[in-house]
């Protein structure tokens, strides 16, 4: 089959892999019919996650039919529509009973090495790093789903790929940061980041019910698409943030703040961002938490502080005595994505949400190696990227 | 495994370029750092040691810039940077040494050289998945077909009208009840069951 594999720092290839199989009796395979680059997928790119290895096959938005099941999996069969949520969870252990799917205790099968890294190990998950199991990913003609009797969304007949898509990472991503901030009718919400995550974050936050949602991101074009869902927009690059988000809140700071942006943020400040680039240059620290740092100032005391971006090892200069001392509650995790399914499959049954919204560009899976660049640089506003394995390249 | 450029790969040349200047700059800072006598007696700049080791560190911290996912402003520092070099190793082709004088006259070639290509390569990289166009207009995608105004707490208040979600209830109903892995049904596939306290909206 063809994948797109990573080999290293900026280097994605269109390769030819072998076919997946029946490894485990839960197991299915899956024809994919449509996956998308995510995010999180450019920490990857840019060599910035710990634990990859070259020839992994990279993805982890992926949909498609089922071909195959594996013996003891009596939960699917040959010709369901499924999305593959990014978390792979066993339903059986204690974490999963408790819906805490994406630190399944079982479905991690590096879970001594992670352990080293994070303290305790958490979920497997579908090509992202080998401290995450070192799954196959899913951008890809065909992917083995381990533990498929769980790990699935059946998808209702009459949804379209793009409307379904979704369903397996970004979109409960931002319903879950904007679920994390308890949000109030009288609530304004922040968002940090207004790209796949922050983009449903958004809408998120306006259904469950915040009056004002408030988006900072430096790419007008992303800001047109916040503004297009009633959000207040923020360019840091054209006014301060600090000033502008004390004049939308009566310089009580937002109840709510999203970072949606993670581990490599950008600062006007160049000092600050010389500072965090020169450290994560020489590994002294993993990631830039430029975003972190000034949500933690600016969130109203007593708020919330919800962490949806991807961080991935050490950070530094985090102004935490502010945090503590406002009283800020601060929730964060990787997306527990079938905890929150079926109201989000309602939502887009209902005609109340249309997550395709989000979709800038739709190439075949063999253009792979040309988007990641593409979404890299945020060119041609680039702001979603969707890979189809069953068409031709032109 | 050999590395392959083109269509099949996100690592174009240019990568392979940029990455290649990296390194040598990296080895080169070193150098300067480590030994700077010895490309003082090559170049005819006795006495500048100093000056070369700090060159070093600045080569160094280009080297570590071009490495980095955004190049770009370290490529043009180091552009800058050759032009210092060159203006540096420029005195030597004063000396009274003829092997130091045509040393020196090597450097400043290789000076102007390097200058020519970190520029070239910093307006390659600047190019870098494609050209820049006018900010899109994406006003029109607000994945609320209700509209904003309609849709702000549609959720919060479908949920206190009454249940929001049927399978949702039964699941937590199961897990009161204590079966917490209960056979699943058609509809029930892919879910678990979510017990009493888990916040859900």
């Amino acid at each position: 089959m063809k994948a797109l594999v990573w080999h290293g720092k900026q280097d994605i290839r269109y390769e030819t892999m072998p076919d997946p199989e029946i490894e485990d009796g839960r197991d299915a395979i899956i024809k994919v019919t449509s996956c998308a680059i995510c995010g999180s997928d450019l920490h990857l790119f840019h060599n910035l996650m710990p634990g990859m290895k070259p020839g992994d096959i990279v993805g982890h938005e992926t949909m498609g039919e089922v071909v195959e099941v594996g013996k003891n999996n009596k939960a699917l069969k040959p010709g369901d529509r499924i999305v593959v949520p990014f978390t792979i969870w066993c339903g059986e252990c204690d974490q999963c009973r408790r819906g805490n799917y994406s630190v399944c205790e079982r479905s991690n099968r590096n879970a001594k090495v992670a352990e080293l890294v994070f303290g305790h190990a958490t979920a497997g998950l579908f090509g992202y790093t080998h401290l995450t199991g070192g799954y196959s990913g899913g951008q890809a003609e065909y992917l083995r789903v381990p533990m498929a009797d769980t790990t699935h969304i059946k998808v209702p007949d009459h949804f379209t790929d793009e409307q379904a898509l979704f369903l397996s990472d970004i979109l409960p991503t931002g319903w879950q940061a904007a679920v994390y901030c308890d949000i109030e009718p009288d609530d304004t919400v922040a968002i940090w980041g207004a790209g796949p995550v922050g983009q449903m974050a958004i809408r998120s936050a306006v259904l469950l019910g915040a009056r004002q949602v408030i988006a900072i991101d430096f790419l007008p074009e992303r800001l047109s698409m916040a503004a297009a869902a009633g959000a207040v927009t923020i360019n840091p690059a054209e006014e301060s943030v600090k000033d502008r988000l004390n004049e939308l809140t009566h310089n009580k700071g937002p109840d709510k703040c999203i970072d949606a942006v993670g581990m490599e943020s950008h600062s006007q400040i160049l000092p600050e961002h010389l500072y965090d680039r020169t450290k994560q240059s020489l590994m002294m620290e993993t990631d830039r938490p430029h975003t972190l740092r000034e949500a933690m100032l600016m969130v109203r005391p007593g708020g919330v502080l919800s962490v949806p971006g991807v961080y991935g090892g050490v950070v530094d200069k985090l102004p935490f005595g502010a945090a503590m001392n406002k009283g800020v509650t601060i929730r964060t995790g990787q997306t527990h994505v079938n905890r929150w399914t079926d109201e989000l499959i309602e939502l887009i049954d209902e005609g109340v949400l249309d997550p395709s919204f989000v979709i800038t560009h739709t190439e075949p899976l063999a253009k792979g190696p040309e988007m990641y660049p593409t979404f890299e640089s945020r060119k041609d506003n680039c702001i979603k990227v969707v890979l189809k394995p069953g068409q031709e390249a032109a | 495994m050999a590395w392959k450029y083109g269509s099949d790969s996100s690592l174009t040349a240019s990568d392979a370029l940029v990455r290649g200047i990296g390194l040598f700059a990296l080895g080169l800072g070193a150098a300067e750092l480590i030994a700077p006598g010895r490309f003082a007696r090559m170049f005819g700049l006795e006495g500048k040691e100093s000056l070369l080791r700090a060159y070093g560190v600045r080569e160094i911290g280009s080297a570590i810039g071009t490495l980095s996912t955004d190049p770009v402003p370290a490529l043009w520092a180091r552009a800058a940077g050759d032009v210092m070099d060159l203006a540096t190793v420029a005195l030597g082709t004063r000396s009274d040494d003829a092997e130091k004088r045509r040393n020196a006259w090597i450097g400043v070639g290789a000076a102007a050289g390097f200058a020519a290509l970190d520029a070239f390569a910093a307006t390659l990289m600047a190019k870098r998945g494609g050209e820049r166009p006018a900010p899109a207009d994406y006003s029109d995608r607000s994945g609320l077909p209700k509209g904003v105004e309609a849709s702000r707490g549609w959720y919060r208040e479908k949920r206190e009208k009454g249940p929001a979600v049927a399978s949702r209830d039964a699941r937590k109903d199961r897990a009161h009840s204590g079966d917490a892995d209960p056979a699943r049904t058609e509809t029930d596939a892919g879910q678990a069951p979510v017990p009493a306290g888990v916040s859900i909206g």
